[in-house]
């Protein structure tokens, strides 16, 4: 059945008829849109009257490399250029082949030439002013290349060199000197508390899960006594504690306090990811233990073969929220005196050539912050996709 | 069925294929291995203080704090940085988190609740606006969040001698100052009855209710009780002889007097948890509300309800149930998110002791501390939430 149209043929555009549906569909409506509008209209204006005639940019790419890296010696600075490009690829790599066919839209490609273009412009005769834009190139070629020949099987493992190889790249000394984590800084030290606390408490995470929903009860108790304290600590009191006791545990020993820092946001994280995993783990039907049992095999392998999987598929959403906002409390380290991105603006705008310029910085890091906040939420979404075996 | 008889004499079972010792050994194992590990850590931190000449005892609480804080006192008792000690300067910094958690809170499950609403709003644009200001605030850190609250907005507005206050309302780099109802120095008689005219309140709903379920007829028992409280409060006020009066600040030479002030850093972290917390709140809504089936809509409407009041008395009661638990997460981690005062220097519980451990050299003690009144404050919010959740689920046979 056809649902007839009662409505006179209208001389409306499309445009005036979704208007109309959309913002103007009764007298409440109406008003709300024109509120909503001024709302709007303030809010734009008052932001780019501030950023074009007030702002004073010149603070960021001034400050360009301190933001990115802190104080890392500058004959150093190889190591992240080496690392920037090829994750860029591989981050290409794998997004190209886990979206094959696809056409990119439009706005990737605008969004890749203004920062090349911009890197390029306000960087000339720098290092950076080639290398940005050669990153931004990575990607693309990355994407290309990835949507033809690398099936996304193998960039999983490729991740997993490349996580080792980096650390490697961080840590040896060439000949030329080794960088010290304590000259670790900017965007650099917030990737590194992210990337090592995401890493690490993973299988703390996954271990700590099992154990709770362990049917042994000393094993349980234990895991949730360890569990429900980390969670009920917050964050800043964590570090504090990280920072104090961290050398004590080891005997007084000398440990830098980024190493310290990383201990404690991989402690907390996994205390948080292993109740996300044991939600995953209950909601495994206990039909699959039965039947994994049924074939044959034995508890660890049921474990490790039928109900983790399954588990972890099962709550995927819920473990980039959480890696989300993991990479946002990396901001905390702040409080504890780690340059990381929101340290390093405060330490920037201290300086008394550059006073006053804290809406700039606070402004450009949250750009940042958001940039790869977003990007991981989009990138779990077609991971998600990926990894759908019900369509 | 005599071939098929069991044989009893099995070959016995190797203890590692026996489920019920390796049960009892994997566990002994386990325990053994944690006994150990936290002796040795015990140990290891034993040696570093001595190499580090230092104790670890709590004795130093009762000593003096010998520090002034900026605002709060313990629990109505005044602070006195010259005589007081650590307990009671900890007891100030709990008053303050408290303060800001439960105001935090009220303010952002309204704030949260509207912009979820406006989410789902069949108008474009509003739903729009949400979008992006749910997106924007979940995308970048609370930290950075507060940190531009107070440094860049409020410390950035004019110097209170320039403000022209609008409804008596000053808002300024000094804080913001309201008219409200101020203490008269008696005030504290007052106290008993505000908890004497709730559990009235309370009572006289329970009754009503119970009056409503035996009887079937509708007895609006929720204002009774409400009548029932504000009737109390009203007969106590007045009984002795208004012990609070309402107080209109008033611009002097420095800064304002009367009404109600409140510091640059409370109204920064205010206004920073709010925002921050009420952007994961709305997500919460929405979801509560997409949750409740589409026909519950279309019967109300069909029975004549409108917008407004099917939202409020079919769509909202029913989100409620899913709303909860993640709704009490939020709370617990508003609360927590609240230690974040050490960032702007307001004096909450952890900028408290973080002062002490820094001016006593206890940090280690200070911080242990600072993580046992956090883990007791959770552990209390969650019980609540649970406790009420149990109350306000769907019964089902």
């Amino acid at each position: 059945m056809q649902a007839t149209n009662s409505h006179p043929p209208s001389r409306d555009s499309k445009w005036q008829l979704w208007a109309k549906e959309n913002l103007f569909s009764n007298t409440t409506n109406s008003i709300l849109t024109v509120l909503t509008g001024l709302l709007i209209i303030w809010v734009i204006s008052s932001l780019g009257i501030w950023a074009f005639t007030q702002a004073r940019w010149n603070v960021i790419p001034a400050n360009f490399r301190i933001l990115m890296t802190g104080s890392f010696p500058t004959e150093q600075l190889w190591r992240t250029w080496t690392a920037l490009i090829v994750v860029c690829l591989a981050s290409g790599l794998h997004w190209g082949s886990l979206s094959r066919g696809a056409k990119l839209p439009i706005w990737t490609y605008i969004f890749g030439a203004v920062v090349a273009l911009f890197a390029a412009i306000t960087q000339v005769g720098h290092p950076s002013g080639i290398l940005v834009p050669a990153a931004v190139v990575a990607v693309f070629a990355g994407y290309f290349i990835g949507q033809i020949a690398i099936p996304s099987r193998i960039m999983n493992i490729a991740w997993v060199v490349i996580f080792f190889a980096t650390v490697l790249l961080f840590t040896i000394d060439f000949g030329t000197g080794a960088v010290q984590t304590k000259e670790w800084g900017g965007l650099l030290l917030t990737l590194m508390l992210s990337i090592v606390g995401i890493v690490a408490s993973f299988p703390l995470g996954v271990a700590l899960a099992i154990g709770r929903t362990s049917n042994y009860p000393i094993i349980s108790a234990i895991c949730t006594v360890f569990i429900e304290v980390v969670r009920g600590t917050p964050l800043v009191v964590v570090f504090f504690i990280a920072q104090l006791f961290v050398p004590l545990l080891l005997g007084g020993a000398n440990i830098d306090p980024v190493a310290r820092a990383m201990v404690g946001i991989t402690i907390f994280s996994a205390a948080y990811l292993a109740e996300n995993v044991r939600g995953g783990l209950q909601s495994v039907p206990q039909g699959q233990i039965e039947a994994a049992r049924a074939v044959g095999l034995t508890g660890t392998q049921t474990l490790l073969l039928i109900v983790l999987p399954q588990a972890l598929k099962a709550v995927l959403p819920a473990l980039v929220g959480q890696f989300i906002g993991l990479f946002k409390d990396t901001s905390l380290v702040y409080i504890i005196g780690l340059k990381e991105l929101a340290g390093i603006s405060d330490s920037i705008r201290s300086n008394p050539d550059f006073i006053g310029t804290a809406k700039e910085l606070y402004f450009t890091i949250s750009v940042i912050y958001f940039i790869f906040s977003y990007a991981m939420s989009s990138g779990a979404r077609s991971l998600e996709k990926q990894l759908n075996t019900n369509r | 069925m005599s071939e098929l008889s069991v044989n009893t004499e099995q070959a016995a079972v190797p203890f590692y294929r026996d489920v019920k010792k390796i049960a009892v050994i994997a566990q002994v194992v386990f325990l053994a291995a944690v006994i150990a590990a936290v002796l040795v850590l015990i140990n290891n931190v034993s040696v570093g203080l001595k190499k580090q000449d230092l104790s670890f005892g709590f004795d130093f609480v009762t000593q003096a704090a010998g520090f002034q804080v900026a605002e709060g006192t313990a629990f109505g008792v005044p602070y006195d940085s010259s005589n007081d000690n650590i307990i009671k300067v900890i007891l100030v910094g709990l008053y303050n988190t408290l303060r800001i958690a439960i105001v935090g809170m009220v303010l952002a499950t309204l704030l949260g609740v509207l912009v979820g609403i406006a989410r789902l709003s069949s108008n474009w644009l509003l739903n729009r606006v949400a979008l992006v200001y749910v997106e924007i605030l979940r995308n970048t850190p609370l930290l950075v969040q507060l940190v531009v609250w107070y440094f860049i907005v409020i410390l950035q507005l004019p110097a209170i001698s320039n403000v022209q206050p609008v409804a008596g309302v000053y808002l300024s780099n000094s804080g913001l100052a309201m008219p409200w109802m101020v203490q008269k120095p008696d005030a504290i008689n007052f106290f008993p009855f505000t908890i004497l005219a709730v559990v009235i309140g309370l009572a006289v709903f329970a009754f009503f209710s119970i009056q409503r379920n035996k009887s079937g007829k509708p007895i609006p028992a929720g204002q009774f009780g409400f009548g029932a409280w504000v009737l109390v409060l009203l007969l106590s006020f007045f009984a002795l002889g208004q012990p609070l009066e309402y107080g209109v600040p008033i611009r002097g030479n420095f800064g304002v007097n009367g009404g109600l002030t409140i510091s640059p850093e409370f109204t920064a972290l205010l206004i920073g948890l709010v925002v921050y917390t009420s952007s994961f709140i709305a997500e919460i809504t929405r979801a509560g509300i997409q949750s409740v089936h589409k026909g519950q809509w279309e019967a109300s409407r069909a029975l004549g309800l409108g917008y407004a009041e099917t939202l409020q008395l079919i769509i909202l009661p029913q989100a409620l149930r899913v709303m909860i638990p993640p709704l009490g997460n939020q709370y617990l981690n508003l609360t927590k998110n609240s230690s974040l005062a050490v960032a702007i220097g307001y004096s909450d519980v952890l900028n408290v002791l973080n002062t002490t451990g820094n001016q006593s050299g206890q940090n280690l003690q200070t911080m242990v501390i600072a993580g046992g009144i956090y883990l007791v404050l959770s552990l209390t919010i969650a019980t609540i939430v649970n406790t009420y959740n149990r109350a306000t689920k769907l019964k089902t046979r």
